[in-house]
């Protein structure tokens, strides 16, 4: 199989405006995606990776500013500070929601929802029925969803319903940020695993974003571990999941409690920094238990293995 | 929908309750006021047939008996439609509001059928563009106009106008008066029943400046009402969704993002209408129109009392009824309440 | 959030609060010179005959005189003074009946909750100016029963905002183990309630100044126009009174109308700024998002 490239970023830079100037959430990032994979990005909250997953999906807040280059299937959607996502939202990319509760209009049906969705992008009105039947059955929802309210579903079924509406327009690429953090455990688990047979059936490529660890290793092809708003490491999950390089994804799988054993949990010294204050050269030094003198500029991220990339001076 | 029955009666119990509390602070502030309540209510009489009005409003007021039968008979006086007797124009208050009450709200009527459409299309697009040069300016035009005495402005125009030498002193020309056959009491609509489209445009040409001054401070209101409303909700999780997928600029903004809005939209347009009928008054009397403006004028100097508590009590009517319609169309829009 | 790092960062990035806050200034310093003329001309600067009647505006008698011949320019300084004591109390009074009001509406659960919100919003339905009109005719048009008047239904929209605010806060756990500790109601809403509530509240009540200016003028209009003659250096009154002279001595009523409209919008503009300054999402930079 020939791996074509689906989303690519080049030195990808996401800020925002604050009283002092602006703020770099998002530093540099190079990710390439392929077609029909999995692509799960991992970190604590507050690394930039939502950010990241907004700016892939076309929802940058309107005063937001970019840097750097961002292809989704082939069209350039962000160049430098210009982004133009039209004719990519939807009909390429969608998105699907954190918090299903909020997402879905609460002001109609399931139904009106998903059909007005299909109407846009495809027209014709009696197709456009029989088409979120469908949808409905693929999420395996009941067909009388369709004429319920939101607020008439319980958390799960919004979330198959968010799921479904991300569908409808027939997107190749689908971001899911953080999908499952508002499910308790047992659903987690469901709703990541009807992403993933929807992304076999469907041939798309997914963007998975989650803090999630337990997860990725159910659905990941490949894995980015994002820190202060840099990828410290990024692989094909197996390797990056079995045999991580960075100290940081070291530590972080470390902290992971495991189903039976009760070996003592070890915790990352000290806070992630905020963007305000970012440490010079590589952003995890003051953290970091293996540091030397070199960490004090920046690494690269770098193939130290075959399809394993890693951004520490170590393996330099 | 949602609506029960239940609801709509305990709007109306709650609408007449606040309506019923009207009257009792009126009621109490005869009371309050210094000298004998039944000289206040006569209005203050002097000259030969004083000491008469003055008995004749204390029989009126019940104040030989105890005052909680005073006040029931206030109350079943008040709803059977028996308002008193306006001091100034000896005649019945209900009367006379009825009869003007219909020239005051064709005005309004005209000055929000033009302030509606502007104040929302000024509040989306400042929305829209937030933060740049045309949310600026749209934003500085919204509070200069909402911060001018209306009346002032309608002076300015009836000089203006009047320097033009376009009528626009009056309700209807003289010519006109004594043809016009009044069936529904709006002029507007009364001229083109009887198919004559001259006094028609007589009485546009006269009613636009007036409604002009009048719909500066709900132009400015609704469009900065709608704008903070309409910036929050655009932030809403809900319409980025609508954006994720593709939906087209206009779905978004109308279809999701503002169809939530319309009730408070509607709750506070109807804020403003009732808060308009006040600035309907004082224009009015600039502009020389009838109406309960013009009666009020007339009756603050000769301190009629009961005519100015009735132009207090429909006022109040309307802040009611607007909020009663508007709560009931959150009922009719939003699932998730139901009443 | 910090009221003055607020208005300082108004200051450097809004012109309309600069705008609004020398309009404000020369209002406040036109005010200062209305009081302090009489001290210095006499009591009866103001009310004193000075030239012929109906002068037009002219470098002596800057907007005119009047009917009786009085310096329009002098009457409207003193006017001045008057609109912002009466604005002042107004405001203020309005503030403090409402701040309490609602805290004690929200701290107090059940019937006194329910009667509390009844009569705000009964106070809320009547329309402020009629209220003060009944007001005016009971009790006379002086300047503080008008200012009175006007408080006697403005407070409301104070109750209810404290209300709401004061609902939001009235489960948290701080009011809520103060409560457990057994302490006094009363100490409760003073120490606990009220400072949490107050700052949103002050800055609507500043972007409200400018209301409270116009409904006065509003008030005075309507008493004005059906008056014999006026005494007092009143801006609505002067206008209401001027009516009847806007065919052939403009100056009259128009004149004195820009102090009022530089009163509200300097008020206005400066609670609009401080407004947006307190929510970002307003103020962000644009650009086409969808």
């Amino acid at each position: 199989m020939v791996l074509e490239a689906s989303i690519k970023s080049t030195d990808l830079s996401i800020g925002y405006e604050y009283d002092y100037g602006i703020l770099w959430v998002v530093n540099s990032v190079n990710i390439v995606v392929w077609r029909n994979t999995t692509y799960c990005i991992i970190g604590e909250s507050g690394c930039g990776k939502s950010t990241l997953g907004n700016a892939l999906a076309g929802l940058l807040p309107t005063y937001a500013y970019t840097n750097g280059y961002l292809e989704i299937e082939g069209r350039t959607v962000v160049r430098g500070d210009e982004t133009n996502y039209n004719g990519v939202r939807g009909r390429i990319v969608t998105r699907i929601p954190q918090d299903p509760s909020s997402a879905l209009n609460p002001y109609a049906t399931i139904g009106e929802q998903l059909v007005k969705v299909i109407e846009h992008h495809y027209g014709v009105r009696e197709n456009a029925l029989e088409k979120a039947r469908e949808l409905l059955k693929l999420v395996k929802l009941p067909l009388e969803v369709i004429d319920y309210y939101p607020h008439e579903l319980s958390g799960g079924m919004k979330q198959r319903a968010a799921i479904a509406l991300a569908l409808a327009p027939m997107p190749k690429v689908i971001v899911a940020d953080e999908p499952t953090s508002n499910l308790d455990a047992y659903l987690r688990g469901v709703v990541a695993s009807l992403l993933k047979r929807v992304q076999r059936e469907l041939n798309l490529t997914l963007v998975f974003i989650t803090h999630d660890i337990a997860l990725t290793s159910v659905i990941c092809d490949y894995i980015a571990v994002m820190y202060a708003g840099t990828i410290v490491e990024e692989g094909v999950s197996s390797k990056v999941l079995h045999n991580p390089l960075h100290p940081y994804t070291q530590l972080l799988f470390k902290a992971i409690p495991k189903l039976g054993y009760r070996e003592t949990l070890s915790t990352i010294p000290g806070s992630p920094p905020s963007p305000t204050s970012y440490p010079e050269g590589c952003r995890f030094r003051p953290r970091c238990p293996v540091g030397f003198s070199e960490c004090y500029k920046a690494p690269k991220l770098i193939e130290v293995k075959p399809q394993h990339k890693v951004s520490c001076w170590r393996y330099a | 929908m949602g609506i029960t029955l239940n609801y709509v009666v305990r709007r109306i119990v709650l609408s007449i309750a606040i309506i019923l509390g009207i009257s009792i602070i009126t009621y109490v502030f005869i009371y309050l006021a210094p000298g004998d309540p039944a000289y206040v209510w006569a209005g203050r009489p002097r000259g030969p047939l004083a000491s008469e009005a003055i008995a004749r409003a204390r029989v009126e007021l019940g104040l030989d008996q105890p005052i909680y039968v005073q006040f029931f008979l206030h109350v079943l006086r008040f709803f059977s439609g028996n308002w008193g007797l306006s001091i100034r124009f000896k005649q019945s208050v209900f009367s006379l509001v009825m009869r003007n009450f219909a020239s005051t709200l064709e005005l309004l009527l005209v000055s929000f059928a033009i302030s509606i459409p502007i104040g929302l299309f000024l509040g989306i697009h400042s929305s829209l563009y937030r933060g740049s040069k045309i949310d600026a300016a749209i934003n500085s035009l919204s509070i200069v106009l909402s911060n001018t005495p209306r009346f002032w402005i309608g002076l300015a125009m009836l000089l203006a106008f009047t320097s033009l030498n376009i009528p626009t002193y009056g309700r209807i020309s003289d010519n006109f008066r004594g043809e016009l056959v009044e069936r529904v009491g709006l002029y507007l609509v009364d001229s083109l029943l009887q198919g004559r489209l001259d006094i028609f445009l007589d009485v546009l040409i006269r009613i636009i400046p007036p409604a002009l001054a009048l719909s500066l401070y709900p132009i400015g209101a609704i469009a900065r009402v709608t704008r903070i409303s309409l910036s929050e909700a655009l932030q809403e999780e809900f319409v980025r969704e609508a954006v994720s997928l593709g939906l087209p600029r206009n779905t978004v903004v109308y279809g999701y993002a503002l169809r939530g809005l319309i009730p408070s939209l509607m709750q506070a347009i109807g804020l403003f209408f009732s808060y308009s009928l006040i600035d309907a008054m004082a224009v009015e009397y600039v502009f020389g129109r009838e109406g309960l403006g013009n009666l009020l004028v007339k009756a603050i100097p000769a301190s009629d009392f009961p005519l100015v508590t009735a132009a207090l009590i429909i006022v109040a009517i309307v802040y009611v009824v607007t909020n009663t319609i508007a709560d009931i169309v959150q009922a009719l829009i939003n699932p998730r309440v139901t009443m | 959030m910090d009221s003055l790092a607020l208005s300082i960062n108004a200051w450097r990035k809004r012109v309309t609060f600069r705008i609004g806050l020398v309009i404000t200034i020369a209002i406040l310093l036109a005010g200062v010179a209305g009081g302090l003329f009489p001290l210095i001309y006499g009591w009866d600067i103001g009310f004193r005959i000075v030239s012929e009647s109906f002068q037009p505006p002219s470098l002596k008698h800057l907007f005119g005189t009047d009917d009786l011949g009085r310096d329009m320019f002098t009457r409207v300084l003193m006017g001045t003074s008057r609109a912002l004591v009466q604005t002042t109390i107004v405001i203020v009074l309005s503030l403090f009946i409402g701040l309490f009001v609602g805290a004690i509406t929200a701290y107090y659960k059940g019937f006194i909750e329910k009667a509390l919100s009844y009569i705000t919003e009964l106070f809320l339905a009547i329309p402020s100016i009629l209220l003060a009109l009944v007001f005016v005719i009971l009790f006379g048009r002086g300047a503080l029963t008008v200012s009175l008047a006007l408080v006697a239904s403005w407070w409301s929209w104070y109750g209810r905002f404290a209300y709401l605010q004061a609902r939001a806060i009235r489960d948290l756990d701080f009011i809520v183990l103060a409560k457990h500790y057994g302490l006094p109601g009363v100490y409760i809403i003073l120490r606990h309630i009220v400072p949490n509530i107050m700052s949103p509240i002050f800055i609507q009540a500043l972007t409200d100044a400018g209301s409270v200016v116009i409904e006065l003028a509003t008030i005075n209009f309507l008493v004005g126009v059906g008056t014999t003659s006026i005494e007092e250096p009143d801006w609505g009154l002067m206008l209401g009174y001027g009516v009847r002279y806007v065919f052939n001595y403009w100056w009259i009523p128009l004149l004195p109308g820009l102090f009022i409209v530089l009163m509200a919008l300097g008020f206005a503009l400066i609670g609009d700024s401080i407004y947006e300054e307190m929510h970002p999402q307003l103020k962000r930079r644009w650009r086409l998002w969808f």
